[in-house]
């Protein structure tokens, strides 16, 4: 990355909802002072029962001593409202994932900043140069995408939009790195790095199972593989509403899109919400998630249950394997590696494999066009490998 | 003297010992006020010369409080903080503290204010037992130990409640009440004309709940299981009517006593803090102020009528700055008791006490009812002895603010006899 960033020795997190009162437990945990603003005292107390909650965990893993976690907890100052924002040097929004609604607050937030003020978003899914169109100086918007939950997840996408400065892109990256987090930098594309790969994977493991793929098999299936959770469990974990929210997100913003189904939409009509309403893919509340018994009815005998295991795991793997190559073609991110790492940090892709890109490697390049071919004729057109694969394909090459 | 200008304060809820704030401790208390005010003002308290805070019962562990607070708040440590104490007026104390700082030239931005939580003051062992467990701490054998233990008596376990002691003047022997109650027998008040009072102060700080409110922030009490919040006084009676404190007793005075619970000042847990500046202080920092401190007098008077020391300050002041009560817009009399704020009404309007007492001709003045704690005062919301002053100091900038008045006076009684008034003035 070219140019030095700025120091940065006060944050301020706009947003004290589960990723905001995340990011400012883990940036008060690193030593730093942390502004943590929302519009009422309702949302603050909430979000700074979370952070303690963060510590109190940390002190009975002993990552803490009860000193160290009440003065982290102290470096959180709540603020109800605008209050002025001139000495800090960096303002991280992570308010509600609604363009309109980020639109205003950064307009307003250029207020209240110094010009020198990096203003991050903590985003997953909306465009850094839509959220700073229009601002008077849109060059110090950046994402800075943290992971759920903040402090168990050391990937952070740095996304940098075309008018993003490069002063700015170092300024973010120096500081997450000063957080002890894995940042990656990612440019302005639908769902940057980790969602753009993810997101496909849990759409084609939904379809499966909507084809007649009992759940149960679905999640072995890439539990197997090495996934530390399945896709519908992690559906569930996410919130369908969200999934479905990000999905098609990515369905109308790509150029190459995953067809959405219609099967979470079915399920959030029935207040089925995954984890945080009881009931999704799973039905959640007693001591370990059991299926949730009323699934027949959102499955059909499609041509899913006339394929082997294998096959179900190329519709899982291959998909998140073409998508990867994607990333690489577009130049999402600087390299194979990063998209492997990213991939690792962000979703626990197995390590023993490397992460989509090295896993193809080791299938050749030739096979995996070969498969994801075959995928297209009997599946869907969406299988059909990207350019770069058919290059490489072509001429022998690897990623890594 | 150089003025020093208010530009901003807050504060903690104020609530009754025991309630809404008792899990949190003085330094709790005052780390929150102080927080939040950094976090209002947007000032960078590495600016700071200094912090001065006001606590009564400083808890043991942290002693110099002011120093915990402020670091825990967020000062930088290169920053340095002491603590002061003069009773009642601790919270002014502070504010004055910085003033005097300012006119020598020993600085030009201050964090001041005030902490209490009474809910924390802690029971102590007399000093009689004390000395037992110290010999039983040096018992070289199980022999001795047995021997040492059969020492205590069932009254060696009968703690001493330090919030009692703190509230008894040694040198007089009389507790506050009955300080109070000397004050009611002299000046004639009745039961009646002091519970009026009362009333008054629960109606007029109900009817300002919203004025108050902006005075607040949110504190975020920590260690329960649920998110928690206060932010709201919870001291104020809006409905409190005559009958219903009638039927209170008297609490320092068995036989024909007239000062009781309910028209005294409440016990109660919270913090005040202030940034304040001298004129190259709000230069440098471009912040602008919401009044100054144009004067200031502390004046000592007889411990057994400490309540009066409001006058006694008063005509200090007036005699050193020229402002009398004439010059008030507002006045702020901390209502320790409502005996004793009605005392200082009937001493200061008294050309006998006046000529006795203050060396004056006549009247030091009239203390209008009308001006005088017009959003009610510690009988409602309660006095949380460290932060009071500088809480008044704030109430009355605020006020002076809204009622486009000038002067404001803000005055408190201290136990052990002495009383301190600060002249202040709208910009």
């Amino acid at each position: 990355m070219s140019g030095a960033g700025l120091p940065i020795e006060r944050v301020a997190v706009i947003g004290a909802g589960v990723m905001g009162a995340g990011i400012a437990q883990w940036i008060s945990a690193r030593g730093i002072p942390v502004l943590l603003q929302d519009v009422n005292a309702e949302a603050l107390a909430k979000g700074l029962k979370s952070a303690e909650n963060i510590y109190r965990q940390g002190v009975a893993r002993q990552l803490f001593t009860e000193t160290q976690a009440r003065a982290g907890l102290d470096r959180i100052s709540p603020a109800v409202g605008e209050v002025p924002l001139t000495g800090v040097d960096l303002v991280i929004e992570a308010a509600v994932e609604k363009l309109d609604v980020k639109r205003g607050l950064f307009s307003r937030l250029e207020g209240r900043v110094r010009p020198d003020t990096v203003l991050a978003t903590n985003t997953s899914a909306l465009s850094i140069a839509a959220i700073a169109d229009g601002l008077a100086r849109p060059e110090r918007v950046v994402g800075l995408h943290f992971f759920n939950p903040v402090h168990r997840m050391k990937l952070v996408e740095v996304v940098q939009s075309d008018l993003t400065s490069p002063e700015v892109v170092a300024s973010a990256l120096q500081f997450a790195e000063r957080l002890e987090k894995q940042p990656v930098v990612v440019r302005d594309r639908p769902g940057f790095l980790v969602n753009r790969i993810l997101l496909p994977y849990m759409v084609e493991a939904i379809r499966l199972f909507s084809q007649g793929v009992t759940l149960e098999a679905v999640d072995r299936l890439m539990l197997d593989f090495g996934m530390p959770m399945g896709p519908l469990r992690l559906s569930d974990e996410v919130g369908l509403d969200v999934t479905q929210d990000v999905a098609r997100d990515l369905e109308r913003r790509l150029p190459r899109p995953i067809p959405v189904g219609d099967t979470l939409e079915k399920m959030i009509a029935k207040g089925w919400r995954g984890k945080k309403s009881g009931l999704g893919f799973y039905r959640f509340g007693g001591r370990k998630a059991s299926p949730n018994p009323a699934l027949a009815s959102l499955q059909t005998r499609g041509p899913a249950s006339r394929q082997t295991p294998d096959t179900w795991r190329d519709r899982l793997v291959l998909i998140m394997v073409n998508e990867a190559a994607r990333c690489v073609e577009e130049g999402v991110v600087a390299s194979a590696a990063e998209v492997d790492s990213g991939m690792r940090l962000g979703t626990g892709w197995p390590p023993e494999r490397g992460g989509p890109l090295r896993y193809a490697d080791s299938l050749g390049a030739a096979a995996v066009v070969a498969r994801l071919e075959n995928l297209a004729n009997t599946v869907g057109p969406y299988f059909g490998p990207c350019d770069l694969l058919i290059r490489m394909a072509a001429a022998g090459t690897q990623f890594t | 003297m150089p003025p020093l200008y208010i530009v901003d304060g807050t504060r903690t809820p104020f609530c009754k010992a025991g309630t809404a704030l008792a899990a949190c401790d003085a330094v709790d208390l005052g780390r929150s006020a102080l927080a939040a005010l950094l976090a209002r003002t947007g000032f960078d308290a590495g600016q700071a010369d200094e912090v001065i805070i006001g606590c009564v019962g400083q808890p043991s562990e942290a002693a110099n409080i002011a120093r915990v607070i402020a670091l825990r708040a967020g000062v930088p440590e290169r920053v340095p903080a002491f603590t002061v104490h003069r009773n009642c007026a601790s919270g002014i104390e502070a504010v004055t503290q910085a003033a005097d700082r300012i006119a020598a030239g020993r600085g030009d931005l201050f964090l001041v204010g005030g902490a209490e939580s009474m809910s924390h003051y802690p029971l102590l062992f007399k000093p009689e037992t004390a000395r037992k467990f110290r010999e039983l701490g040096k018992a070289k054998n199980i022999f001795q130990r047995i021997n040492r233990w059969l020492q205590f008596r069932p009254s060696d376990f009968t703690p001493r409640s330090s919030l009692a002691l703190s509230l008894s003047d040694p040198t007089c022997g009389l507790n506050m009440g009955q300080t109070a109650e000397l004050l009611a027998a002299d000046w004639k008040l009745s039961r009646e004309e002091q519970d009026r009072f009362a009333v008054q102060s629960h109606r007029r700080a109900a009817e300002a709940a919203g004025r108050l409110h902006e005075e607040i922030s949110p504190i975020y009490p920590r260690g329960g299981s649920r998110p928690a919040f206060v932010d709201q006084d919870n001291g104020v009676r809006g409905q409190q009517t005559m009958e219903a404190l009638a039927k209170l007793k008297p609490v320092f005075k068995k036989a024909g006593g007239t000062v009781t619970a309910g028209n005294a000042s409440q016990i109660t847990d919270g913090a005040a803090m202030l940034l304040v500046a001298s004129e190259a202080g709000l230069r440098r920092t471009g912040l602008a102020p919401l009044g100054r401190l144009v004067g200031y007098a502390y004046a000592g008077c007889e411990p057994a009528r400490m309540g009066l020391g409001p006058v006694y300050a008063l005509a200090e002041a007036e005699r050193t700055t020229g402002f009398g009560l004439k010059d008030a817009d507002l006045i702020e009399i901390n209502e320790a008791f409502a005996a004793q704020v009605l005392a200082c009404g009937a001493a200061a309007a008294s050309a006998d006490f006046g000529r006795a007492h203050l060396g004056r001709t006549g009247a030091l003045g009239e203390i209008p009812e009308s001006i005088l704690n017009v959003n009610g005062g510690a009988i409602a919301l309660g006095h949380p002895v460290g932060a009071s002053g500088a809480r008044l100091v704030l109430t009355a900038l605020m006020e002076l603010r809204r009622r486009k008045g000038r002067r404001a006076v803000v005055s408190l009684c201290v136990g052990g006899g002495q009383g301190g008034a600060l002249w202040l003035e709208s910009l």
